[in-house]
């Protein structure tokens, strides 16, 4: 057949409607290379979870069976009540702050729970098989990252009250390149804006480089201690990120996130 | 028609516009349809035509027929015909979609993710200033945007699941442009179906003649035939998809795009091997049916005999019928069916020719 009968066609190939095309001449600085002390933290880490994973590795009925009753109660809590920070949890549950706090070390002993600040509260982070222990879905995106993923999940939960956003959706893909954010959210007129948790400064630059090009309104990290947010906020600003970029980054700390309340997003 | 006599054997001719009443051609394999089909189309060098085909042979006749092949892979993206709203267009389209995929439940979650994936589109034009089509593939995404707490998990995965059915591998619905379907329905092409699933296939038909519906919203009736979509070997488009579990729904989409195609001065010319598997709505609404070659599913005769207005006799001959011996049945152009050769056109058969 003479393939002069063959019609052509200009195709756009299909992207995300979150990736934004590239303006020419546009220079990005190039992604640093991982350094030794992340891979160190990296490693690290991996280690905690192994060493979790083993820990936790018992029967589902074990749990349960082999802990005092009040632990039970407040185990039961902390599973169907991720939000809540412990002095939370004791009014709720109605004990003393010293049965409470009995039964609060007696899980992180057994490592049912692992507790972590964000700000001036604490909160009491279940395992993952606390959840199937219980017959519940983990909510937990990761499992191999416990403490990202419930702190994901609870800021998620505090963004979903605000009546200005529509949606909130956690691990969004960004691009094909296998990003994703972590929180990302989307207002009644369509704009998104994206959450970054940031534990500490070593991948900061990594983090905002990924969101090169998107269509984000906003980009803002969390981060869940004073100190972590002022290290955060000079590493990005003295890394001479483009200015398109770095007018949309903002930096919040996590504990002023969770304290919004159904008010419009108010503090 | 005096069948096996010899006598008022005619040469089949129809006029163009009996073919704006939807034409279902069916007979055996090698019996001769397409190369009816062919003649037709080869007196109707002028008119607009749209060939879906799904065996790939219909590119060697492009030449001769003035007729440019899209092969794959081909990009559809979800453009609106021109003068019809974004809104109303997408969700006529997640309708269909509905239908084909028989999903249920998860409608409602479908259409807030198209209306999310709407909203993103007017984001990125308002931010980069370019226009951009909408796709499936935007929509695919746009459901890990949907509220869950207003809906199962499940529903959003049947969602998903639905959406990847249409999807597919080779992806012809992701695209940020894709064919200019415009201008295609205006102008003589040939659209190899070769590696669509039936599903997909399902969902192209729909589309495109959707397109080509809601499109003509905004003209006036047209009283002849001004454009001419052809299926070839058209079982995965219009055969129902019975399985192990029971008989799926007789009617489907066809039924509402046929009954009113016809005003749009759009005629459809199916071919097909048996009569049986076929949707209801689609028999009922073919007005003009050919028999080319003869049928083997002598079991619906019955169901031939009362489409055509065949006697016992003339529907018992149906058995008989040679290669190119045909039986049409155009109620605009003869009141009783007629017995008639298909003529000699040349054949695509290794390069040989028998005209």
């Amino acid at each position: 057949m003479d393939k002069s009968y063959i019609a052509q066609f200009n195709y756009k190939k299909w992207h995300s409607l979150t990736d934004l095309p590239k303006v020419n001449g546009d220079s990005m600085p190039a992604s640093p290379p991982a350094s030794k002390n992340q891979s160190n933290d990296m490693k690290k880490c991996k280690v905690q979870s192994d060493i979790n994973q083993n820990k936790h590795n018992v029967a589902c009925n074990d749990i349960l069976s082999n802990i005092s009753d009040n632990a039970q109660k407040l185990l039961y809590n902390i599973a169907i009540n991720l939000e809540l920070s412990v002095r939370e949890r004791f009014t709720m549950l109605n004990i003393s702050a010293r049965v409470g706090e009995n039964a609060k070390h007696e899980l992180i002993t057994r490592g049912l729970v692992i507790e972590s600040v964000a700000g001036k509260k604490k909160y009491l982070i279940p395992q993952s098989e606390v959840f199937e222990a219980f017959g519940l879905l983990c909510p937990y995106k990761n499992k191999d990252f416990v403490e990202h993923s419930f702190f994901m999940y609870i800021a998620g939960l505090t963004l979903k009250k605000d009546p200005k956003i529509k949606s909130v959706s956690l691990e969004y893909k960004i691009g094909t390149a296998g990003h994703t954010a972590d929180i990302v959210t989307q207002d009644d007129k369509g704009v998104l804006i994206s959450y970054e948790l940031t534990h500490s400064k070593s991948n900061i630059v990594q983090n905002c480089l990924k969101y090169s090009g998107t269509g984000f309104s906003k980009i803002i990290f969390l981060c869940k201690k004073t100190d972590t947010l002022k290290a955060v906020r000079s590493t990005v600003l003295k890394e001479g990120l483009p200015l398109e970029l770095l007018s949309k980054i903002d930096f919040m700390l996590l504990s002023d996130l969770l304290k919004r309340k159904r008010s419009g997003g108010k503090k | 028609m005096r069948p096996g006599t010899g006598r008022n054997i005619i040469q089949m001719k129809p006029s163009i516009d009996e073919f704006q009443l939807n034409t279902l051609v069916l007979g055996r394999p090698k019996g001769g349809k397409s190369s009816a089909i062919y003649y037709w189309l080869s007196q109707m060098m002028l008119l607009p035509i749209l060939i879906l085909d799904i065996k790939n042979i219909w590119r060697y006749r492009a030449e001769r027929l003035n007729a440019k092949v899209i092969s794959p892979p081909f990009y559809i993206d979800l453009e609106p015909p021109r003068g019809i709203p974004w809104y109303n267009w997408v969700f006529s389209v997640l309708d269909g979609l509905a239908i084909i995929t028989g999903l249920q439940y998860g409608v409602v979650p479908l259409i807030e993710a198209a209306k999310i994936a709407l909203q993103q589109r007017e984001q990125y034009i308002k931010q980069t200033r370019q226009n951009t089509s909408l796709s499936l593939m935007d929509i695919y995404y746009a459901l890990d945007f949907v509220y869950l707490s207003d809906f199962k998990r499940d529903y959003i995965l049947s969602c998903k699941t639905a959406l990847k059915l249409i999807l597919g591998p080779n992806e012809e619905f992701s695209t940020r442009e894709g064919l200019p379907l415009y201008s295609i329905f205006a102008g003589r092409y040939i659209i190899e179906c070769c590696y669509l699933s039936m599903i997909q296939c399902r969902f192209l038909s729909f589309y495109l003649l959707n397109y080509l519906l809601q499109a003509s919203y905004h003209c006036l009736e047209y009283a002849s035939l001004t454009r001419l979509v052809f299926i070839d070997d058209s079982s995965a488009f219009i055969n129902r998809p019975d399985n192990a579990f029971g008989s799926a729904p007789k009617t489907s989409f066809w039924g509402h795009l046929l009954s009113k195609l016809r005003g749009s001065g759009t005629g459809l010319i199916f071919a097909d091997q048996l009569v049986q598997p076929i949707f209801d709505d689609i028999k009922q609404l073919c007005t003009n049916w050919v028999i080319v070659g003869g049928l083997r599913d002598t079991q619906n005769y019955n169901e031939v005999m009362a489409a055509m207005n065949l006697t016992r006799e003339q529907a018992d001959y149906i058995g008989k019928m040679k290669t190119k011996e045909c039986v049409a049945y155009f109620p605009g152009l003869y009141h009783r069916p007629v017995h008639g050769l298909i003529p000699n056109v040349p054949s695509i058969a290794e390069g040989q020719f028998n005209g």
